[in-house]
Order: structure tokens, then C-alpha cells, then sequence
């Protein structure tokens, strides 16, 4: 991901807009992009410090340092780095300087310190060489990190990541993100509700009027402390959402250190994401199988249908229930730990005259009672600690089972 | 020596073999301009900082700590006809080098 400072944008008034790359700087980013790799690929088993001397050499030199260092950002994103200290780096300190004091104390007028002197010492002490001791001694220090392992990747590819990673970084400062969706295939909006709900964002979908969806979701800096981890699920939406035959997109941002109300527009036409597969959260996966272990009557599948009431809003299950001898139907949304305010907006919609039976799952920590809804609506609240229980959300279903759903409006006919 | 990058539980032994003798000198950065207290160091030797008065009275106050028969020293590393002249004068503008 780039940060802020490596965004190419322009500021004008309060709108920000990003400046892709022309014809040029595509070429000069190919360039780069492969001089970087290069050195990045001849750098793995050796250190951080090793390779990062040689990749700023190249980012100082290059023309567009902006767009060299977003380029070495990348790839320093992509390399694995651990701690290659096969000696104990404390204890060999300890060692020197403790062997070093005593040849100080020794040390007779005029004679001059005699550092291999000690270096040599130590290492036939301990049966190495005098190197395996000089590289051991720090080998805990940051740039000392080797560098075990670099994801692969092509230049091109790399300048397809630049590309995508422009956007992201901007949608990491953003308070709130309005997208407008259009697709000739409906099972792409399925696609990509279950990818937002992956990802665990807030959002509110509505339908358009003229056809296709407008998704408001909360932004990083939306939240009571801002989080990055937020900001990264928001940010790996994206090449979910450019997916779509159609979309645009406005962001409100906080941006710079200043934190100045930016607006930030994109848009773009169906941009396949290679990557793209739909998933269960972790979460709701884990649950899904403790619930299948339990054995009771109620069928449970990953959902598929996407409620809505018409004027109010849509509501994006995680999943379905039926019971099986009765054929009644229950889904289950899990609104997680993020915010109070998406719980109030289910509460809302429930109360409008959702058709649906639902329950919703909310983490303990938001301080919301479960007592929010009322009993005879078809919905109920379900407060959990840390993980949710398969065992309290049948008693929910078996609760919600007896009571009356509002009919479908539009559906009575005379 | 102690860094930034030096994690606690080192910094705390580093600074323990010092003040029992096993270790007769350290070599520090900035961290620890304050907060810490060894009564047996008698000699600072400053070989570079800025023109901040506090830290460099800050500094000071790191050898200032008692003990029978200490006598603190405090040298201060300059080059003549640079800078750096201006800048000692300057971190020096301070009752306690008067």
C-alpha cells in the first residue's frame, strides 16, 4: 500500500484529483519498475540495509522521484524479512564488551587498544571466525534483516499494482465513500456485496431507480479511533468494485497531516481483478461450522439473496436459515465490532417493515442492548462477546420463528 | 551502547554492568538524554548535540548524580572556527555553566 506522500494528485479547491500516468511516465515506470526488481531479486539473502542503500541510490537518481519511491515501496511490500542472528546478538555483546573491559584494565601506559585482539578472543572461544562475529554483534538491528523471501512479480504487473495502490492510498483517508455500481450481470452485485461483507465494512446499499446500486460506506476516519486495519479493507474493495461494467465513486477525505476535507472522484469501466474470489469472513466460516456440528432442524447456507425494502434500504445476509420441517426462513448478518451506527441503521430498517426474519449479531463492545428491538418484530439482536455462539443464535431462530412478518409491500394486489 | 533500537530488557543490564563497574564506559544516542540515574558516572563526553540549553542541561544532570568523593567532569567535543563553536557557546547560555 502507498502511503499519503506518494500520491500523485492535484489539488484543486477542495477537490482532489488524481494524476495518472502518461505515456512517458508509463514508460519511465516500466523502466524503473524493472531496474527495482532487478536489484530487489539479487538482494534476497541479504540484508535490508544492503538492499535499501542500493534502491534509494536508484530513487534519488531517477527523475520522477515520486514515482520511483511508490515503486520501491511496493516491492519493499512484497519481500519477507526476518532476523538472521544464529548466535544470540545480546549475549555475544555481553561477551565483547565484558572481554573488552578486562583487556582496558590490562592495558599499560602508552600500548593502544587492540579491538581484533578481542574480536579474535571471542571467536576461538566460542569456535567461530572473527567475521561470524563482526556480522553476528548487531545482526538484531533493523537493517541487519535478511531478506528471505520476495513475492514474484512482473514490471508491468508492478506498474498495474502502482496503478491500483493510487486510489487505495487515497480511500485510506477517506471519512466516507459513496460508489455507484451498474452491471448487466446481477450476479456481479452479489459478488461484490460479498466481498464488502468480507471485508467487514460498514455500508449502507440502496437500489437506484435507474437500475444498479449506490453503496455509502464509512471510511477509516469515520471510526472513533481511526484504524488502519479499516483502511485496508476499504482499500482492498477497490479491485472489487472496478470489477463492475460501470462505476464511479466520490470519497470525502481527511487529507494530510492537516487533515483538509478533500473530495476525491474515479470512475472507471469494468477492470477484471485476477485475484478476485468470493469468501466467508473467518468469523462467520467458523460459525457456519459449529452451527452445521450442532444438528439441529435449521439448514444452514452461506446467503445469497439480498433484502431489501424498497425506499429504505438493503440488508446483505451472511446466512440463511430454513428449518426443516417447517420451511420458515431466518438469515443471520454479522455487523461485527465497528460501529454502533450501522447497528441503529438494521434497527431502523427492521422498524420500517423489513419482510424478512433476521438476526443480527453485534460485538459486545459497541454497548448495544439487545433489547433495541422490540419482541414482536421479526428481527432480534444478538449481543456477543468474542466469538459468537452457535447455541445462542438457534435460540434467536427458534424465538423469531413464532413471530409474524410484515408482508411484502407491493405484493398485495387488488 | 544503547540506541533507539536497543530493547528494554538490554538497556536495563547495559545500564546495571555500568553502575556495578563491569562495564566502565557506554556510548549513547539521545535516549538517554534523561530519566536515568547512575550515581558512579563521573565523566560525560558530549560529541555532538544541538544548541537546545535544556537538553544539554539535561545532559549534564546525567553525571550530576551524588556519590562520596565524586568529582563529575563534563568534556564537550568542538571543532575550532566551525559551527559548532556557536553552537556549544549557545547550549551553554545557563546558570549551571557559569
Amino acid at each position: 500500500m502507498l502511503t499519503a506522500d506518494l500520491v500523485r494528485a492535484r489539488r484543486r479547491g477542495d477537490e482532489l484529483t488524481l494524476t495518472p500516468l502518461d505515456a512517458g511516465g508509463r514508460a519511465a515506470a516500466l523502466e524503473l519498475a524493472a531496474t527495482l526488481l532487478g536489484l530487489a531479486e539479487a538482494h534476497v539473502d541479504k540484508t535490508r540495509g544492503e538492499l535499501a542503500e542500493v534502491m534509494d541510490a536508484v530513487v534519488g537518481g531517477a527523475r520522477d522521484r515520486k514515482l520511483a519511491a511508490g515503486l520501491a515501496k511496493l516491492i519493499w511490500d512484497r519481500a519477507e524479512l526476518a532476523e538472521a542472528a544464529p548466535i544470540d546478538p545480546e549475549a555475544l555483546r555481553h561477551d565483547v564488551f565484558a572481554r573488552a573491559q578486562a583487556a582496558w584494565a590490562q592495558i599499560g601506559e602508552g600500548d593502544r587498544f587492540d579491538r581484533s585482539a578481542v574480536l579474535a578472543a571471542v571467536a576461538a572461544e566460542r569456535g567461530l571466525t572473527v567475521g561470524d562475529i563482526e556480522r553476528g554483534l548487531y545482526a538484531d538491528l533493523r537493517d541487519a534483516h535478511v531478506i528471505t523471501q520476495l513475492a514474484p512479480i512482473t514490471a508491468p504487473q508492478l506498474v498495474a499494482a502502482y496503478d491500483l495502490a493510487q486510489p487505495q492510498a487515497v480511500l485510506l483517508r477517506a471519512v466516507r465513500v459513496i460508489v455507484e455500481v451498474e452491471s448487466a450481470i446481477p450476479g456481479a452485485y452479489r459478488m461484490l456485496f460479498r466481498k464488502l461483507k468480507f471485508l467487514r465494512l460498514l455500508c449502507a446499499i440502496a437500489p437506484r431507480a435507474r437500475g444498479g446500486y449506490r453503496i455509502e460506506i464509512d471510511g477509516p476516519f469515520s471510526l472513533f479511533e481511526s484504524s488502519t486495519r479499516y483502511g485496508l479493507a476499504l482499500a482492498l474493495a477497490l479491485p472489487a468494485i472496478r470489477e463492475l461494467d460501470r462505476w464511479s465513486l466520490v470519497a470525502d477525505l481527511r487529507w494530510g497531516t492537516a487533515r483538509t476535507p478533500l473530495r476525491c472522484r474515479l470512475d472507471g469501466r469494468g477492470e477484471p481483478d485476477p485475484e478476485a474470489a468470493p469468501h466467508l469472513a473467518d468469523e462467520v466460516r467458523t460459525l457456519l461450522d459449529a452451527l452445521r456440528a450442532l444438528g439441529t432442524p435449521w439448514q444452514v447456507t452461506p446467503a445469497v439473496e439480498i433484502l431489501d425494502l424498497p425506499g429504505h434500504g438493503v440488508c446483505v445476509p451472511d446466512l440463511t436459515f430454513e428449518h426443516a420441517q417447517t420451511g420458515e426462513r431466518v438469515h443471520l448478518e454479522v455487523l461485527g465490532y465497528w460501529s454502533r451506527d450501522a447497528v441503529w441503521k438494521r434497527v431502523e430498517l427492521v422498524e420500517a417493515g423489513l419482510p424478512h426474519r433476521i438476526v443480527f449479531a453485534v460485538g459486545q463492545h459497541l454497548r448495544v442492548s439487545e433489547a433495541a428491538l422490540d419482541a414482536e418484530l421479526p428481527a432480534a439482536l444478538y449481543v456477543y462477546k468474542r466469538t459468537m455462539s452457535a447455541k445462542a443464535i438457534v435460540e434467536r431462530l427458534d424465538a423469531l420463528a413464532t413471530v409474524r412478518v410484515p408482508r411484502k409491500r407491493g405484493a398485495a394486489r387488488p | 551502547m544503547i540506541t533507539h533500537q536497543t530493547k528494554v530488557k538490554e538497556r536495563s543490564a547495559l545500564l546495571a554492568h555500568l553502575a556495578d563497574g563491569t562495564y566502565r564506559a557506554l556510548v549513547t544516542s539521545r535516549v538517554l538524554n534523561e530519566g536515568v540515574d547512575i550515581p558512579a558516572a563521573s565523566v560525560a563526553i558530549v560529541v555532538s548535540g544541538s544548541g537546545a540549553v535544556r537538553e544539554h542541561v539535561q545532559r549534564l544532570g546525567r553525571i550530576l548524580r551524588p556519590l562520596a568523593g565524586k568529582r563529575a567532569t563534563l568534556y564537550e567535543l568542538v571543532t575550532a572556527n566551525t559551527a559548532e563553536q556557536y553552537t556549544s557557546e549557545r547550549r551553554r547560555e545557563h546558570v549551571a555553566y557559569r
